[in-house]
């Protein structure tokens, strides 16, 4: 019975993180590309990453970076799987500071997607463009890390508030059904 | 939390799936084709969703897009305005050449109508104040060849009299001023009466008409036009057409009003007609008075009212 339970709650779970995945993944992809400022898209799937991340844990947030990777793998990516690696590895990342989490707080989680955004930009530029022999990360942090991080942050507070909200919600039934 | 019963240690979790990537990547890498229909699959689901929140998106969009062209509209605008005000004055101008035109085409055609007469067009320049034109002055005078008693007319009938000529200007005294009296017949009948204006009748535009016999035959907007016996106004000017006839009091006469034929409300342009019918004479001066109606310089200024 117990078991089943918590089998329940799991379920719950990722239905829930696949539900706010697909949302932002549409609204990323298909709204903010018409609200663009010189192009730049923020990147809500980072936003949920390091949120459920933050929240849950390092094994949450490395499979919810899996999920958001092997998405955009599969919509825009050439190869699958490169996405995948770098959203999982930055989720894996921002799940290790779980044990700082605390209900009120959007600092930490605010500057943990600043964190992740970059982090996951230069394994990007690593990937993508380091390997090809492109050598100009100046002009590349300028021009496309630095504005995206800061249009991230700036569309995590709303996220990641509703995030935590529901996080808050779930955990809150859960501690009253046992 | 479910994270401390985790079985598997997250550490060796990551690698194992950050081996999985690793051979997803190449073995996408290296069997692209098989990995195809897995793209396709996950668009297709993707695509209709992402279609639908698009044109939210674009709506959203749209309206801030309308928000930051709010200032180059205003800009738009302005010089829209400025180009507006530019050409409806010359709009303006143009309607009142066109205006200006049919009021002269309409001359023209009632001078073909008179045309007996030897006309002179002239310009309504000044009035006294109020809607009607009961005394107006018009732009041609003496020099024009413009005399006292000169009969006015305008549209298709009777405008008035010329009471007053300077050397380039005269003054008109219409029908419906108050002390204008014009000795009128009726058209259909050839029955005489006298039309004389009215103040208290001015503002709706309508004369009365006196002293019509009771032996007339005559109805509604039957046309009245100067009479054979009238000593200032030449016969047969239309003045304009009857109604509202009623039995004088003293049983004798009928007494009526009229509607001018002229709308006194907006004349502007008129015509005068330079002959003057001749003034009764006695029979030692007569040679003298058709020398004087002849330089068409004087006339008998004594009695304004023309009966």
């Amino acid at each position: 019975m117990n078991s089943g339970r918590k089998g329940n709650r799991f379920v719950i779970r990722c239905i829930l993180i696949l539900i706010e995945i697909v949302i932002c993944f549409l609204l990323q992809t298909a709204v903010f590309p018409a609200l663009a400022f010189a192009g730049i898209v923020p990147d809500l799937l980072m936003t949920v990453v390091a949120a459920n991340a933050y929240t849950r844990g390092r094994i949450t947030g490395m499979l919810t970076g899996l999920a958001c990777g092997l998405l955009v793998d599969c919509c825009y990516g050439s190869i699958i799987g490169l996405y995948g690696l770098l959203y999982m590895v930055t989720g894996y990342l921002c799940g290790c500071v779980v044990r700082f989490y605390a209900s009120d707080d959007y600092t930490i989680p605010i500057l943990l997607t600043a964190a992740g955004e970059f982090f996951y930009c230069v394994l990007y530029y690593a990937a993508e463009y380091l390997l090809r022999g492109q050598l100009q990360f100046g002009a590349y942090f300028m021009q496309i890390i630095l504005p995206r991080i800061l249009y991230t942050v700036v569309a995590a507070v709303p996220v990641y508030r509703g995030i935590n909200s529901l996080h808050l919600r779930l955990w809150s039934r859960e501690h009253k059904e046992e | 939390m479910r994270k401390k019963k985790f079985p598997v240690n997250p550490k060796h979790f990551l690698i194992v799936l950050g081996g999985l990537c690793c051979l997803l990547m190449i073995g996408s890498f290296r069997f692209s084709e098989q990995f195809a229909p897995l793209k396709t699959a996950v668009g297709n689901a993707i695509a209709p969703m992402q279609k639908g929140i698009n044109t939210v998106g674009r709506y959203i969009a749209d309206q801030l897009d309308i928000l930051s062209g709010i200032q180059e509209l205003l800009d738009e605008n302005a010089a829209l305005k400025e180009e507006i005000a530019a050409l409806s004055y010359e709009n303006e101008i143009l309607r009142q050449d066109q205006y200006e035109l049919d009021n002269l085409r309409e001359l023209y055609n009632l001078g073909q109508n008179y045309s007996d007469y030897p006309m002179v067009a002239a310009r309504i320049i000044s009035k006294e104040p109020g809607n009607w034109y009961h005394m107006f002055t018009i732009d041609k005078g003496a020099e024009d060849g413009l005399a006292v008693d000169m009969n006015v007319i305008a549209g298709n009938g009777l405008v008035g009299l010329i009471t007053e000529v300077g050397k380039n200007y005269a003054v008109v005294r219409s029908i419906i001023d108050d002390r204008s009296s014009v000795s009128g017949m009726f058209l259909s009948s050839s029955d005489t009466c006298i039309v004389s204006g009215d103040l208290t009748l001015m503002n709706e535009g309508l004369i009365r008409v006196e002293a019509i016999s009771s032996a007339a035959d005559i109805s509604d907007n039957d046309e009245v036009v100067t009479s054979h016996i009238s000593d200032k106004y030449l016969q047969g000017i239309l003045i304009g057409y009857i109604r509202d006839i009623e039995l004088d009091s003293n049983n004798m006469t009928y007494n009526a009003y009229l509607i001018p034929a002229v709308d006194f409300a907006h004349l502007e342009d008129v015509l005068v007609i330079t002959q003057i019918k001749e003034p009764l004479q006695p029979l030692d001066d007569a040679e003298e008075a058709q020398e004087e109606t002849a330089s068409g310089e004087e006339s008998s200024e004594e009695d304004t009212s023309s009966e």
